[in-house]
């Protein structure tokens, strides 16, 4: 099939430019999703990464029941650890938690005012997946470990903060898909449109013998074709923007963009983008030659 | 290569082009069909080329019986034959070179195999210096010697043609018909449906004359 593989480019090449105005329909709508999702993908990566960053100062602290034995400590300890989802935990001594608390001036002067450590033993628990869910989960079940008295969860503003994230994650997943399933169907459209344009040439292919196959790979490879034209002026349009964006931030604000968006379009990114918006286009194009009629008799 | 036993159509709305057609045509005969307007002879092409099947009968091509073909089965049998077309169905985007060679790439063969096989068609018809124009500068014989190569090109071993010198003057008939006749005389069975009485009159090859979807008449080209 060497023959035909070039004979196939090259006429989605020149049935992209015959179609002239609807090629570029489908571009632009290709282009659009493709930088929707471009923009998408950022904002995911850099809300996973902000995640992971609020993840790692979220804790759910065990406290013990005064007054336990070292053995009983020691198993509550170990309880705590081998619950699931639970990374790591350190066991933090009553003395310990009273010299972290003593650097707060009032918590001094209270402490001093008590004249012996109220604190018992208590366990900070870091998590695998920090999440909302998982904080709430993991304090759940750290509650019904034998020895354990109180459970602090971080019911706390960064809680509401990681669940806000998740929100607008989702929100953004939901946008995309919405995006890229609009493309889809223009693509599809434009297809089908272009597929009547040509139904004499189409039928003229069936008749001298042509397979439905070398029939419906142009237009499937004249949809990946525009796939990847719209992936790569999207991936440039994003890179010229994010890199517009860093330089403006840089020069009047003295902020770099990385310190708190530190995921960009790099060129491996713009290369996916790209790929993606391809296999979009083939996908449409392909959905509609599947479902097309049979062209008319001649 | 060509059998009608008991062959009816009737399209939608109980428009019955064919009725109980028999007809055998035999490998290497030339065969024009004639008759007025609505007498079937398009149907009966369609037929042939496989756009239609019978509402009943059987049609046998080249040996294969066309209405248990499966749908993947029609390009390998189609691809058997040369199909021409009283309004020529060219591209008219193309050049005349990529119109002839249009129906070897289907055929899967070599780029210097269509380049030779379609020079050879071009030469054949008389085409020869005109590869690279585009068949909107030809006159409507010269576009319909085009559709002929492209039916000649793969050297098919069955050739239909539909009124094909239905829109050009009775001088580039006969340069038509001439070329159906030279294919025809290297071994192509070629079944040709046609108004054109001079050539029926003049004739010598069989010609089948339709009426209401039956055929009247089955005879040499003259005497029919």
């Amino acid at each position: 099939m060497s023959a035909p593989l070039g004979y196939f480019a090259r006429e989605a090449a020149k049935s992209l430019l015959r179609a002239g105005s609807m090629s570029l329909v489908a571009i632009s709508a290709l282009t659009l999703a493709a930088l929707a999702a471009g923009a998408f993908g950022l904002a995911w990566r850099n809300g996973g990464a902000w995640n992971q960053r609020l993840g790692t100062r979220l804790e759910v602290v065990a406290f013990l029941k005064p007054g336990l034995a070292p053995i009983a400590v020691e198993a509550a300890a170990g309880a705590l650890r081998s619950l699931s989802g639970v990374a790591s935990a350190e066991l933090v001594s009553p003395e310990q938690a009273a010299t972290e608390l003593r650097k707060d001036e009032d918590l001094r002067q209270v402490f001093d005012a008590l004249g012996e450590n109220p604190l018992p033993h208590s366990l900070r628990l870091r998590l695998k997946e920090p999440s909302s869910a998982a904080l709430s989960d993991v304090g759940a079940r750290a509650a019904k470990v034998e020895g354990v008295e109180a459970v602090d969860d971080g019911q706390d503003a960064s809680k509401e903060l990681l669940r806000a994230l998740g929100v607008a994650r989702a929100v953004l997943f939901g946008l995309g898909a919405l995006l890229g399933l609009s493309a889809l169907l223009i693509v599809a459209s434009v297809t089908r449109l272009t597929a009547h344009a040509r139904r004499e040439e189409l039928q003229l292919m069936r008749l001298v013998g042509a397979s439905p196959w070398f029939i419906r790979t142009p237009l499937v490879l004249e949809g990946a074709l525009q796939g990847l034209i719209g992936g790569a002026l999207a991936a440039t349009l994003l890179a010229t923007s994010w890199g517009f964006l860093s330089a403006r931030l840089r020069h009047d604000l003295q902020i770099e963009l990385t310190a708190f968006l530190p995921y960009g379009p790099g060129l491996l990114y713009g290369l996916w983008l790209s790929v993606g918006a391809m296999g979009l286009g083939a996908l449409g194009s392909l959905l509609a030659v599947l479902r097309a009629p049979r062209p008319e008799r001649g | 290569m060509i059998e009608f036993d008991n062959v009816s159509k009737v399209y939608e709305g109980d428009l019955t082009a064919l009725r109980d057609v028999n007809l055998r045509v035999g490998r290497g005969e030339f065969v024009f069909l004639s008759g007025p307007s609505g007498a079937g002879k398009s149907t009966l092409l369609d037929l042939l080329t496989l756009e239609e099947q019978p509402s009943s009968g059987r049609v046998v091509v080249d040996g294969m019986d066309v209405s248990r073909l499966r749908e993947a089965q029609l390009p390998a049998l189609r691809r058997r034959m040369g199909i021409i077309f009283q309004d020529f169905r060219l591209l008219w985007d193309r050049t005349v070179f990529e119109n002839v060679a249009f129906a070897l790439r289907v055929l899967d063969l070599p780029e210097n195999e269509i380049r030779r096989e379609t020079e050879a068609a071009l030469q054949r018809c008389g085409l020869a210096g005109k590869e690279s124009m585009n068949p909107h500068r030809l006159s409507g014989g010269e576009q319909q010697r085009v559709a002929v190569a492209r039916a000649l090109v793969h050297d098919p071993a069955l050739i239909l043609a539909d009124e094909p010198t239905g829109n050009l003057d009775p001088d580039t008939s006969w340069d038509i018909f001439r070329l159906l006749l030279a294919a025809n005389e290297r071994g192509t069975t070629v079944v040709v449906a046609t108004h054109n009485q001079a050539v029926l009159q003049s004739s010598n090859k069989r010609v089948v004359r339709l009426r209401g979807g039956l055929i009247e008449s089955d005879a040499l080209g003259g005497l029919a």
